[in-house]
């Protein structure tokens, strides 16, 4: 336990405050504030519950909601592949559940950490996360809101956006992204990501010569 | 008041599944190559994807200048809080004082 918090400690400077912008701006999805921090327990995934806002905010379908859930998320759901002899689902549903990006990469760090272990990490980076919503919808009633706040959202993307491209150099996802993008605002501005993702996704998936898997 | 219960049924459930989704059908899945290179290429795309959408269709000269600004922060200190710190905060001065939206 000892070591999964001084592990976790870094993560509260990344994952508390972004928790706090979200309680912050909850109240621009007209939802009633004790959902929240419901939202930060069981959807627990900054992307999707701040694009969530504005989809609740005019009442999308719940298949949108889903499929949004589902392809913003879906960063994460090649995490697991690394985790697939050490993490059981059956048995620790929680630990999948609770795979965040940097849970995911604190755990790879530390190959020998038992179940305990990741169990505390979990936990406590979990627990940043709720706390960090909790103290933004305290301070959203203190403070009086101001316009601007919403580019948190743009500036988060980007520099996700940045991470992946540092990691790997390719310049091909963006401009597949790109075309999506234009391609989607042309033809179906109302299903924008979807159509947009979709485009990408053709885009990338054929073999091509310059980029052998 | 049950719409908005569902609706965070759904958004939870969309969460849990992309996470349990390799423990699920990873073994068979991650022997294709096509799977793997979405694994690695979509993500980067998807943000790109998310950067238009989350600017709704408001193309000004303070979106601009603040996206310049996480993107040269973000290059130089690799930091994602301080990032979108200063980025959000000449974003919000920008529409203060330079161009009112």
């Amino acid at each position: 336990m000892k070591k999964a918090f001084k592990d976790s400690i870094p993560v509260i400077a990344g994952y508390f405050p972004i928790g706090v912008v979200y309680g912050f701006v909850f109240a621009t999805s007209g939802m009633p504030w004790f959902f929240a921090p419901l939202m930060s327990l069981f959807v627990y995934s900054g992307s999707i519950q701040l694009v969530a806002l504005g989809l609740i905010a005019v009442h999308a379908s719940y298949l949108s909601l889903l499929v949004t859930a589902l392809l913003i998320g879906c960063r994460c759901a090649f995490y697991g592949l690394s985790l697939l002899d050490r993490y059981n689902p059956r048995r620790d549903p929680y630990l999948v559940f609770g795979l965040a990006d940097t849970t995911y990469s604190i755990v790879v760090a530390n190959p020998h950490g038992d179940r305990r272990y990741c169990y505390w990490l979990t936990a406590f980076i979990h627990s940043y996360w709720f706390l960090g919503t909790c103290t933004g919808l305290a301070l959203a009633k203190w403070l009086p809101p101001f316009h601007g706040g919403e580019f948190v959202l743009t500036a988060l993307f980007i520099t996700l956006g940045l991470d992946t491209f540092f990691k790997q150099r390719q310049v091909k996802p963006f401009i597949a992204g790109s075309i999506g993008a234009a391609a989607a605002a042309l033809l179906f501005p109302g299903h924008f990501l979807l159509v947009g993702i979709g485009i990408a996704a053709c885009l990338l998936a054929p073999q091509t010569r310059r980029q052998p898997a | 008041m049950i719409y908005w219960i569902t609706a965070l049924g759904f958004l939870s459930l969309g969460s849990a599944l992309t996470r349990f989704f390799p423990f699920l059908f990873g073994k068979r899945l991650s022997n294709l190559a096509w799977v793997r290179r979405l694994g690695v290429q979509l993500p980067g795309a998807i943000m790109l994807l998310l950067v238009v959408y989350s600017l709704h269709g408001s193309y000004h000269l303070s979106e601009g200048v603040g996206i310049a600004i996480v993107i040269l922060a973000h290059t130089l200190f690799r930091n994602t809080l301080l990032s979108i710190g200063l980025g959000t905060a000449t974003y919000i001065l920008m529409t203060c004082f330079v161009s009112p939206t």
